[in-house]
């Protein structure tokens, strides 16, 4: 079943057309036979088939089932999953197995998906590339030889090469986006606390959120309907029960306005700024208002992103001392891993904390006001998801260099905004993705924009 | 002496401060009362705080005097340190909710709440989980503190008013301790793992003598040895150097309003410095009477129960010095008193209009102790009525019959042996006469034998 | 065994660049209030009811010494002795 939108599926599924059994059956025997040259899956549910007859089973009965009935999910390795190991593609856990079910676990089951497997992903999220895994590299299946960006790069590989219907990963400063452009799919990262954060172990608790990996805009709609909504034994979440995409994702763009700063210019590779350009031709020519915004803090998104997060790392890292499960963290981990720690310890000490972390707090509010006021003027914000195209694996790269790739995502989560990707064009063979990003809990917007650029050719 | 006190004790709720576990860690197996919050999985989050802790917190700091903090929002802050009994490598501990109490002299710097780390054994190397979590409220002092015994004092009279609350968790106790104390212009010694009133007294009163014998005292961390009752240094290991506090990002701050802290205080239990206060305006009691009503509240709410019809100077006195050592002598807490407040009037008003003695008047409260019933009742029961005045004179009289050596004595001046004559009387009567009375007839009746 | 005195020199010296960068980008900016959080509320509080299942505890408890690197027989967690234990 390639090239079938989601919703066909699911019909599919529920018609009787295709089992469930079936489909799983067929997406565990290519993940068998594919996935080592894509290393995307790290462990495979063996509860799965059983889920599926057990969908097969209702759907014969003709009881209700749910809105992902029989879908095959992947899950990012920093997502509790009861009974699988959640590893962070790290040695500091690779025996944990889960204790507990994430929140967005068990909404999935209640549904009916079906969790697939455990994906690859750069370790602890700390990576925009896909190679820091303990248990080595994820390729790119749209771009052989390239990497498929992270650190949700396993979600995104599997999604891409059709291993998977939908993935969950998460997004600290970019790292569903990324991925998804870089591997030419769909990715979305809701609004931070939208999506219970319970049962996701943390990179930067003030940053992360989980989301969407799809191959189409209605999966990934459909996705995030069902994980989003107040978890009431979790501190920070939005008073939202339940949100409704699919009746508001009609893809019309009369009277919407769409942003655009000169500063996405100025930060991006040239190559990649063509395919952005012809979107937003595009996106004019099908009726939306393109405003010109100032976004003139922009840049200085990333190092503040950075200041913070490595901050709130060394604090999240610090239950991994291999008392209660798994090893001690600075014992195994890999160099990106142990650079951030060292950071974040050096710079949370008494006597830089005013320099370094409260000032980086101060710096987050200027550019969440530059983005509010742009958002303010504006429907959304319409530009390229990273300034350059993805290097080779392997290929030897400072970590600067690896930071570079955050420019443009860290500021949606520095400021509260949701931001979601969708395939806009190609480069040498090389997908690259337009990233649209809205206003606080305004993620119908911009679905509606992922939405009608799936009309373009 | 400068010696000041940080004191930690258990808020008595039914769940945890961050998560649903309930809080009856003593009664369960090891690690059952547990979640993923409180064994520090990966992934976990605290769930939003325990609003009756907060709230206990609050009427903790009101019974000491303090002012709630209600401008600014309370952060919950992360304390960074490395210890088995730590699950997520950093205690979640909020920044103070009240500040400026005072209580018996000792002025208090701050309240705030924290969680209990989970119990770690040292010597066998085992973690239990089960406490893990379990809201703390914490108490810093200033170090106004004088000397060990004032400590002893300061220390009885806290839990004592922790306990007006109700909001701290019962027997047994849950008191942890660290204490500080400078001898005259000298470093600060720190002292931890103290866990109760007489540990403190004990290992001030070392402290004091070690730093009186060393020459040059440093500033130190040193940890007090219960079996040996002793402190030694600790190790610069156990001791972080920075905690790298940051508000926990995974909770919203607290603001506590002016309404909330205004409803606690008209809902809660009078402190007892307060009371105290009050009884003696609105009863026009002694000090030192009021002093001794107000330390366990059943005791001072009796109080005004019978001063409703009872004369409240008579009474305050009364329940003092006969009820207070009845009770000491029992070792029975005023809630466990099984008798009514009726049936402690009507024995008040019996004593205050003289129908009986005083002396009857306890030896009724004895009994009815025992068992309660009416004390008209328990005064036929003892056959404690009143002796008529024939018989009380013919007892005299056989006394003094009996007792020449003494009489003779007596008249040649030995006044004591009227007193042991007045005894013999007592004998005698089995307690049942008024020795007011004895003494009285004595007199008259050696007097009349004189001339 | 990782941390070889030139890994953690190494490590360190990259650690510093970005921290050097934001020092640099932040100079010229203007106070501002700090974003310790993204949502405005206070005191989002939970009241004290014993919810908590104990079935659920119960497979918890399970699947949690499960997973312990060494533990007891009425199921402590073992670690390390204390160094200045008597």
């Amino acid at each position: 079943m390639v090239g079938i939108s989601t919703l066909e599926k699911l019909k599919s599924i529920r018609r009787g057309d295709l089992t469930a059994v079936d489909h799983i059956e067929e997406k565990i025997d290519e993940i068998k036979d594919r996935d080592e040259g894509i290393n995307s899956f790290l462990e495979i549910n063996q509860d799965s088939i059983e889920k599926a007859k057990e969908i097969d089973r209702k759907i014969e009965k003709g009881d209700e089932v749910g809105k992902l009935a029989g879908l095959g999910i992947g899950i990012k390795s920093n997502i509790n999953v009861k009974g699988l190991k959640a590893t962070c593609a790290s040695k500091t856990l690779e025996n944990y197995t889960s204790t507990y079910n994430a929140v967005v676990i068990e909404r999935i089951k209640q549904e009916d998906g079906i969790i697939l497997g455990m994906n690859n992903m750069d370790e602890f999220a700390c990576g925009a590339s896909g190679e820091t895994s303990y248990f080595g590299p994820t390729k790119n299946p749209a771009a052989a030889g390239k990497i498929p960006g992270g650190s949700s790069s396993g979600p995104a590989a599997a999604v891409a090469s059709g291993l998977c219907d939908l993935a969950l990963g998460s997004d600290t400063g970019g790292s569903i986006r990324n991925p998804a452009s870089h591997c030419g799919i769909v990715g979305l990262k809701p609004t931070y606390g939208l999506v219970p954060r319970e049962g996701l172990i943390d990179l930067s608790m003030s940053f992360d959120q989980i989301g969407p990996l799809s191959p189409d805009v209605e999966g990934a709609a459909l996705l995030t309907e069902v994980i989003a909504g107040k978890n009431n034994t979790e501190g920070i979440m939005h008073d939202v029960k339940s949100v409704e995409y699919m009746d508001k994702i009609n893809p019309d763009l009369e009277e919407m306005k769409i942003g655009i700063s000169p500063k996405f210019r100025e930060l991006t590779d040239s190559k990649i700024m063509e395919v952005i350009d012809d979107s937003i031709d595009f996106l004019e020519g099908e009726g939306a208002e393109i405003v010109n915004v100032d976004l003139p803090n922009l840049e200085k998104a990333m190092p503040t992103y950075y200041t913070i997060l490595s901050v709130e790392f060394f604090s999240a890292t610090r239950k991994f001392d291999g008392r209660k499960y798994g090893h001690k963290i600075e014992d195994v981990c890999g160099d990106e891993v142990l650079r951030r720690i060292v950071r974040g310890k050096h710079i949370s000490q008494k006597e830089f904390k005013n320099q370094y972390y409260q000032r980086a707090l101060q710096v987050r509010t200027l550019i969440k006001k530059e983005l509010e006021k742009a958002l303010n003027e504006t429907d959304v914000l319409v530009g390229p998801t990273v300034p350059k195209l993805p290097h080779d694996i392997g290929e030897d790269i400072t970590p600067s260099d690896m930071y570079a790739y955050d420019y443009l995502t860290t500021p949606a989560n520095l400021g509260g905004l949701c931001g979601g990707v969708v395939p806009a064009g190609e480069k040498n063979g090389i997908p690259i993705g337009l990233q649209i990003q809205g206003s606080t809990l305004d993620e119908a917007s911009v679905l509606r924009v992922m939405k009608k650029m799936e009309e373009k050719e | 002496m400068k010696i000041g006190f940080e004191i930690h004790e258990q808020m008595h709720t039914e769940s945890k401060l961050f998560c649903e576990c309930p809080t009856n860690y003593r009664d369960v197996d090891p690690n059952t009362n547990v979640c993923p919050v409180c064994t520090g999985m990966p992934g976990a989050k605290p769930s939003p705080p325990n609003k009756k802790a907060i709230e206990s917190a609050i009427e903790i700091a009101l019974m000491l005097d303090c002012d709630i903090v209600t401008q600014k929002p309370i952060h919950i802050q992360r304390k960074h340190y490395d210890y088995p009994d730590l699950p997520s490598g950093y205690q979640r501990t909020s920044l103070p909710i009240a500040e400026n109490g005072e209580l018996a002299g000792v002025r208090i710097r701050e309240v705030h709440i924290e969680e209990d780390p989970g119990k770690y054994d040292p010597v066998q190397g085992k973690v239990d989980f089960n406490r893990s979590g379990i809201p703390l409220v914490e108490i810093i002092t200033k170090p106004d503190i004088k000397s060990p015994e004032e400590a002893r004092e300061f220390l009885q009279s806290l839990i004592r008013t922790l306990e007006y609350t109700n909001k701290i968790r019962p027997e047994p106790s849950t008191l942890r301790a660290d204490t500080n104390i400078s001898l005259e212009g000298g470093q600060r010694v720190e002292i931890k793992n103290i866990n109760s009133v007489k540990g403190a007294f004990k290992a001030l009163k070392y402290e004091v003598m070690r730093q009186k014998r060393t020459e040059k005292v440093e500033r130190e961390t040193r940890s007090y040895l219960e079996s040996q009752m002793i402190t030694v240094p600790m190790r610069s290991k156990e001791i972080a150097d920075d905690y790298r506090y940051i508000p926990d990002p995974n909770l919203l701050p607290i603001l506590i309003n002016q309404k909330q802290v205004s409803e606690i205080k008209n809902n809660m239990y009078e402190a007892p410095h307060l009371r105290k206060k009050r009884i003696i305006e609105e009863y026009g009691i002694e000090e030192n009477v009021a002093e001794v009503l107000v330390s366990e509240r059943e005791f001072v709410d009796l109080f005004e129960e019978v001063a409703k019809e009872v004369d409240p100077n008579f009474a305050s006195k009364w329940l003092k010095n006969r009820l207070r050592k009845v009770l000491n002598y029992l070792e029975m807490p005023p809630k466990q008193i099984p008798f009514s407040i009726e049936q402690l009037t009507k024995l008040l008003k019996m004593i205050k209009s003289e129908e009986i003695t005083p002396e009857k008047g306890e030896l009724i409260l004895r009994e009815m102790v025992k068992n309660p019933d009416d004390p008209e009742k328990i005064l036929e029961k003892l056959g404690l009525e009143e002796m008529e005045k024939s018989k009380l004179e013919r007892s005299v009289e056989e006394v003094i019959n009996e007792n020449e050596e003494a009489v003779e004595d007596f008249k040649n001046g030995k006044d004591e042996a009227l007193n042991y004559l007045s005894g013999q009387v007592m004998k005698k009567t089995e307690g049942k006469a008024d020795p007011r009375e004895v003494m009285k007839l004595l007199k008259k009746l050696l007097e009349e034998q004189g001339e | 065994m990782w941390l070889t005195e030139n890994r953690e020199e190494k490590i360190k010296k990259s650690a510093e660049e970005i921290i050097d960068k934001f020092s640099e980008i932040e100079k010229n900016l203007p106070t501002e209030e700090k974003t310790y959080y993204l949502l405005s509320s206070l005191n989002v509080l939970r009241s004290d009811k014993k919810e908590s299942s104990e079935e659920k505890r119960k497979s918890f408890r399970k699947n949690f010494l499960r997973i312990m690197p060494e533990k007891d027989d009425e199921g402590n967690l073992k670690v390390e002795v204390a160094e200045w234990s008597e």
